[in-house]
This record gives C-alpha cells, structure tokens and sequence, in this order.
C-alpha cells in the first residue's frame, strides 16, 4: 500500500518529468526512487492539457533568459530564435546550479551542429547567427567559472558539454595551481 | 526556601526564553514594520535605484542572486543594505517538495536573510525540484492534506534555520489537479494558519488565475486571512488568447490596479513590491506606478 507522502512524491515527480522530458510522457521505471517499478499513472494526475500548457510556460521562460544572455545571436535570428530554441528545448532541458548559462552554451552548440546547420544553410542570417551564437557564449563563459570548468573537463577540444570525460589530472592540477597563485586573468583567459 | 526561589527564578528565565524563540519566528503582523512601496531590486536598475533613492521605500532581493559568496556580491548586498530595508524574497527552496527540502540551499538562503537581517523573508507555496529534477520553474502543488502535511515538515526546517519570519507566496496556477481537496482561498488559508505564516499576496497572480481559471478573485480574497496578509506583490500580464500570462513585462493594468484596491481596503498591508524583470520602461514610469501605489495604500489606511 502506497504511503500518502508516497503518493505525492509520484505524483511530484511525474509532473516533473513531463514538465522537463518533452518526447517521453510515460513514467520510467527509475523516475521514483521511492516506488521502482511503478508505471501507473499517479493519482490526482494533471489533465495533458494542463501540462502542455505549463511545458510552453517554461519553453517561453528559458527563451527570454536565454535572450539575455545571447542578445546579439538574438537580434540577428529576430523572430527565428525563438522557434530554433523550441526545437533545441523539445529534446534539452538544463538542470541545477547556473542552468541559465549551460542553458545558453548548449544553445550554442546545439546550433553548431552539423544537421542543424544543413537545415538552415541557404540561410545567410541563420549562419552569421550560427556564427555568432559560438563566439557569444565563449565571451560569456569567459566571465565566468564556467569556461574553466570547462577547460578542466574538455581541453581545447570543446566537444559538448554533455560528454563529461574523467577530468585530465595535468589539466586539472595547472588550473588549480593558476588559481591558488591568484593569476585569475590567466585563468579565465582558459 | 533557597531552592524555591532558585527553581522559580529559573522557570520563568526558561518561560522567557522560549516565549523570545516563540516571538522570533511567529508572525504578528501588528508588530511588523510599514516598509511602504518599494520595487523588486534587478542589476539593470541599479543606478537608477541608487538615484531615486528617496522615491524607493524598500527593495526586495532575490535572495538565490545573493548565494555567490563572492566579495562583489557580498559589497553589492552591503551596499543595498546601507540604504535600504531589504526583504529576501526565495525562488528555489521548493518548500512543496515530498522529498524534503536541499539543505545546501537553505544554508545559502540562511547566510543572505542572516546578511540582511530582514523584518522578514519570502517564498512561495510551490515545488520546483524534486527526485532530483530540477523543473527551472514554480509549479502548483496538488491542494490536498497530504500536501499541506508535506508543506508543515519543510516550513518547520525552514523556520527553526532562519530566524526571521516567513511570509508564503501564491504562485501562477498553471496546472490543476483533478481530485483537489481544498479551493484556491481555503487552501491559501490552512497553510498560513497552520504554519503562523504571513501571505505576500501576489495580486497579479490571484487576477491571472481567476481569469484563467474562471472564478472570482474578489470572492477569493474575502475569504482570506485578514490578518495575514504581510505583502503584496504587482505587475502588468499578458494576454495570449484567452490566457493570461505572468510575464512582468508590462506596466500594471487597470484591472489589477482596481484589485489592488479591494485588496488595500480588505486588508492594509506592511509593504507592496512592483515586480518588473522584463521590457524595462524609462525609470520615471516605474516612479509613476509606485507613486500610485504608495497613493492607494495612504487613502485606504486613511478610511480604515
């Protein structure tokens, strides 16, 4: 028998999930640590229509956010920026601490990819847009602790950021050593 | 006879000491401070907040803008202090989560209220992380008892970690529940009375959520705790079809001036805060609209 803080922590996550994972509506089995196996739909469920329309709400939030921190990218793509990073949203979502920032870098690099490129290669504006976009969000970590972190996980060799490695020790001990002497320029030059 | 007096001296030392933890974190709305009209503080306004200084009664921080313990942050937050009555006002405790409440969040959250030792501090009655998925988003909860038992515990940490008193937000409702228990009103109302909270009434919240959700939102307010509501929170909406959405993006409408209003007349509040994050007008207008509120709240603690 499932407790009733059971219940809500289901239903919780549930919601969550639909809200966050666009192409998958069913429960995974692993959604809730608390009920493994349990794929039935939680009591009290929001109708999909109400989840749909909360879905579009958070889309609506991330663009704006995103908008900020890639306004030139954004003023170049004009009214396709937002149904660009729909298309990204649909498939992406961001978790936790700085998610507005790794928000904008996957962004990026979403757009950087080679069949989004292809898509939209007749188009000079998408492409300058494409361009701009990499460039933008390098200035942006560059204020950050972000592009570093970076540089400890990936190297030169800026893969996505999703494909976290096993960090590079020798990398790892240079950046450390920068930033105990206090060279944070030269750190964030990284 | 000597243990008599030494007993007694030290039962009414406990009795004091538990009524001062007891006054510390209850909520006594009389004895909070009228901090008036104030805005919510965002980097792009900062000089101009700076300037018009003596038209700003009070800023509410975002408290998570505040948990980078860099120096910069720490001088901003000081900087803020030195000339205003700050309130914190949290986004991502989740104080609806079923599975309990980020202790690391709530240490972060602890370190700016104890920074700004405030009159008092914010959240909203909402969940936005659980099962270790973080939604990026305030979402309603389901208005049920389990929820209100789940909400009682994560005030309870909150509360015996932070000192100052909470006050709980309502949220834009963007999703419903099928089988709630509670309405909108009672809802709003168990929790406040069951966990001695105050109510930072967003106005332009309960307007958006009686249009979309079609009821009434002065039928609502009339059943709220008259003496809860702390303060209040304004903004402009927008309206895509038939919807309307909470974007803090446009200047307060007519309608949510007249609620404002009926709020002010149904409840005189210690404080009300303008919300503007997006599509910032020339500063003389954010003055214009706070002057108006600070107009409407002057005229109905007159009547009243």
């Amino acid at each position: 028998m499932e407790s009733e803080k059971d219940q809500l922590l289901r239903l919780q996550t549930y919601v969550a999930k639909r809200l966050t994972d666009s192409t998958d509506s069913s429960i995974p089995e692993d959604a809730n640590p608390v009920l493994p196996g349990n794929s039935t739909l939680p009591v009290n469920s929001p109708s999909d229509e109400d989840l749909a329309r909360s879905r579009e709400t958070l889309i609506r939030k991330r663009i704006s956010q995103t908008r900020h921190h890639m306004p030139l990218t954004a003023e170049t793509l004009g009214s396709r920026f937002g149904p660009l990073f729909r298309q990204y949203a649909e498939r992406n979502h961001v978790n936790g601490k700085n998610a507005i920032v790794r928000d904008s870098l996957l962004f990026a690099e979403w757009l950087n990819r080679r069949e989004v490129a292809d898509t939209a290669a007749q188009d000079e504006c998408v492409q300058m847009a494409i361009q701009l976009a990499t460039w933008e969000t390098m200035g942006f970590a560059c204020k950050s602790r972000s592009l570093c972190i970076r540089f400890v996980r990936l190297g030169w060799d800026f893969g996505s950021w999703s494909d976290r490695t096993k960090l590079p020790k020798k990398r790892r001990t240079w950046w450390c050593v920068l930033r105990v002497l206090g060279f944070r320029r030269m750190v964030r030059l990284y | 006879m000597r243990v008599v007096v030494v007993g007694a001296v030290v039962a009414v030392v406990a009795e004091a000491v538990v009524a001062a933890r007891q006054r510390k974190v209850t909520l006594g709305k009389s004895e909070l401070p009228r901090l008036g009209v104030g805005l919510g503080y965002r980097d792009a306004v900062r000089t101009d907040v700076f300037r018009n200084a003596n038209q700003i009664d009070f800023l509410e921080i975002t408290a998570d803008h505040f948990f980078d313990p860099k120096p910069e942050s720490n001088e901003l937050l000081k900087l803020l202090a030195s000339r205003f009555p700050l309130i914190p006002h949290g986004l991502g405790l989740s104080l609806g989560s079923a599975d309990g409440l980020d202790r690391g969040y709530l240490n972060m959250l602890k370190r700016v209220v104890e920074t700004v030792q405030p009159a008092w501090w914010s959240e909203h009655i909402s969940f936005c992380r659980v099962g270790g998925i973080d939604i990026g988003h305030l979402t309603a909860l389901p208005k049920t008892k389990a929820t209100l038992r789940c909400l009682k515990e994560n005030i309870r940490v909150a509360t015996s970690e932070i000192g100052a008193p909470l006050i709980l937000e309502n949220i834009t409702q963007s999703i419903e529940y099928e089988n709630d228990t509670f309405d909108e009103a009672s809802f709003l109302g168990e929790v406040l009375n069951e966990n001695n909270c105050g109510l930072l009434l967003d106005v332009t919240n309960l307007y958006i959520n009686s249009i979309n959700y079609r009821f009434d939102a002065v039928q609502v307010l009339n059943r709220l705790p008259r003496d809860r509501i702390v303060q209040l929170h304004f903004v402009g909406f927008d309206r895509e079809g038939d919807l309307l959405i909470d974007g803090h993006s446009h200047a307060t409408n007519l309608e949510i001036w007249q609620l404002l209003e009926e709020v002010v007349r149904y409840a005189p509040v210690c404080g009300a805060i303008l919300e503007r994050d997006e599509q910032l007008p020339p500063f003389s207008d954010i003055l214009t609209e706070l002057a108006n509120m600070r107009e409407i709240m002057n005229r109905d603690f007159v009547e009243t």
